[in-house]
């Protein structure tokens, strides 16, 4: 008896710890899609900032201030371009 | 058949485009001091090269004024204009990026005065507001038609790249719920200001463009002169704003002489431009200047189907 409560409470721990894992993963690389997502948003939006074609300025006039809490991630990200061990860092969510 | 076949139902806008030099100006002021007889009028120039004031007689500014019975006008100042456009938007940045001095945006937003486009979105939006206001009759004395083209076209244009960044932002927020949700163990429902402006957006382009395509209430005036570029370059706009469906309602022959080179070219245009009236208005000998003038004139104006 003990041992079947054992075995089942390892089964249950297992299980937790697996699916737990498992969501961990899906949330990470459904992080990693929407920061990409993300990406290609504020570069559709604003990238004549480096040269690329945009949107009427109409629209980015209006969304540019709704943008605020993105535009402080873009920079943050534009701040630390081309560093490969950052970005490797950002994906493990590693905080220095 | 007379002018009043321009009047619109209810009010409207009547946009007199054309190349430069061909009468836009003479015929804009013409029809505004025909139409004030039923109809309480405004005749704008948006042509940075404005000369409405010149031949109805007045100094006129940025501000509406009433220059006669039932008639007002106004030459709006583009850069003015501009300004007005942005500075809401300004205001806002500054504001709210006080603290992003490193990106130097205030730079950015001073340049804004000066970007590619903004002339035509200034424009077009001055339209809107002209679309608003209360005259039953708007008469637009246009810049030359390339820069009419492309204020026109521009609805479509905001409408692609809208629909474009809903359909992007949609899938982000899709992914941000998602996310969200599962950390929090509940499903949630997020609101993003991005996405709701977006679509507002999307809801006042589509009305922009269900009222550029509304005949009754937008009326496209081409003018030209006896003269192959003029007519060539208003073929070439008949077959732009087509592509959007929107339609010519009638031609201006201007400076018309009713000689044999005339009436060759008034064939052309008969055959190129089927169901489409023709207004011809006859050469002048004498400047056409001052309500007086023009008003006298009236009468020597042709329309034809």
């Amino acid at each position: 008896m003990k041992t079947k409560q054992r075995l089942k409470y390892y089964f249950k721990s297992f299980k937790f710890f697996s699916s737990e894992y498992m969501k961990m993963n899906a949330v990470q690389s459904m992080e990693n899609e929407y920061s990409q997502l993300l990406n290609v948003f504020l570069l559709l939006l604003f990238g004549n900032f480096i040269g690329l074609p945009s949107p009427p300025s109409s629209i980015t006039l209006r969304i540019l201030p709704l943008e605020i809490n993105e535009m402080k991630y873009f920079y943050s990200k534009s701040a630390r371009a081309g560093d490969a061990l950052g970005d490797l860092f950002d994906a493990f969510n590693v905080e220095i | 058949m007379d002018l009043s076949i321009l009047f619109p139902k209810e009010k409207g806008i009547i946009l007199v485009c054309g190349k430069g030099g061909v009468g836009k100006t003479t015929f804009s002021s013409l029809f505004s001091v025909y139409s004030r007889k039923n109809l309480k009028t405004l005749a704008v120039s948006i042509d940075p090269a404005h000369h409405l004031g010149d031949v109805l007689g007045y100094s006129l500014s940025h501000q509406i004024k009433e220059i006669s019975n039932n008639l007002y006008a106004a030459e709006p100042d583009m850069e003015r204009l501009i300004k007005e456009y942005i500075q809401g938007s300004i205001e806002i940045l500054k504001y709210t990026y006080k603290e992003l001095v490193a990106m130097n945006l205030d730079k950015y937003l001073d340049a804004l005065k000066e970007s590619p486009g903004i002339e035509e979105d200034t424009l077009l939006d001055y339209i809107w507001k002209l679309k608003k206001m209360d005259f039953e009759i708007t008469v637009v004395d246009t810049p030359p038609t390339s820069i009419t083209t492309r204020v026109l076209k521009l609805p479509w244009l905001q409408s692609m790249w809208v629909e474009r960044l809903i359909d992007l932002r949609g899938k982000i927020m899709g992914y941000k719920e998602t996310i969200e949700s599962i950390k929090a163990g509940k499903k949630l429902k997020l609101d993003d200001p991005i996405l709701n402006e977006l679509i507002k957006m999307s809801q006042e382009i589509e009305d922009g463009k269900k009222f550029l395509n509304n005949k009754e209430k937008v009326k496209i005036v081409g003018v030209t002169v006896a003269e192959k570029l003029p007519y060539l370059e208003l073929k070439r706009f008949r077959n732009s704003i087509m592509e959007r469906n929107i339609s010519l309602a009638a031609i201006v022959i201007n400076r018309y002489v009713d000689d044999a080179k005339n009436r060759e070219f008034l064939n052309e245009i008969n055959s190129e431009f089927i169901g489409i009236p023709k207004i011809i208005i006859p050469f002048s000998s004498e400047d056409l200047i001052g309500i007086y003038k023009l008003e006298n004139f009236i009468e020597k104006i042709r329309v034809i189907e």
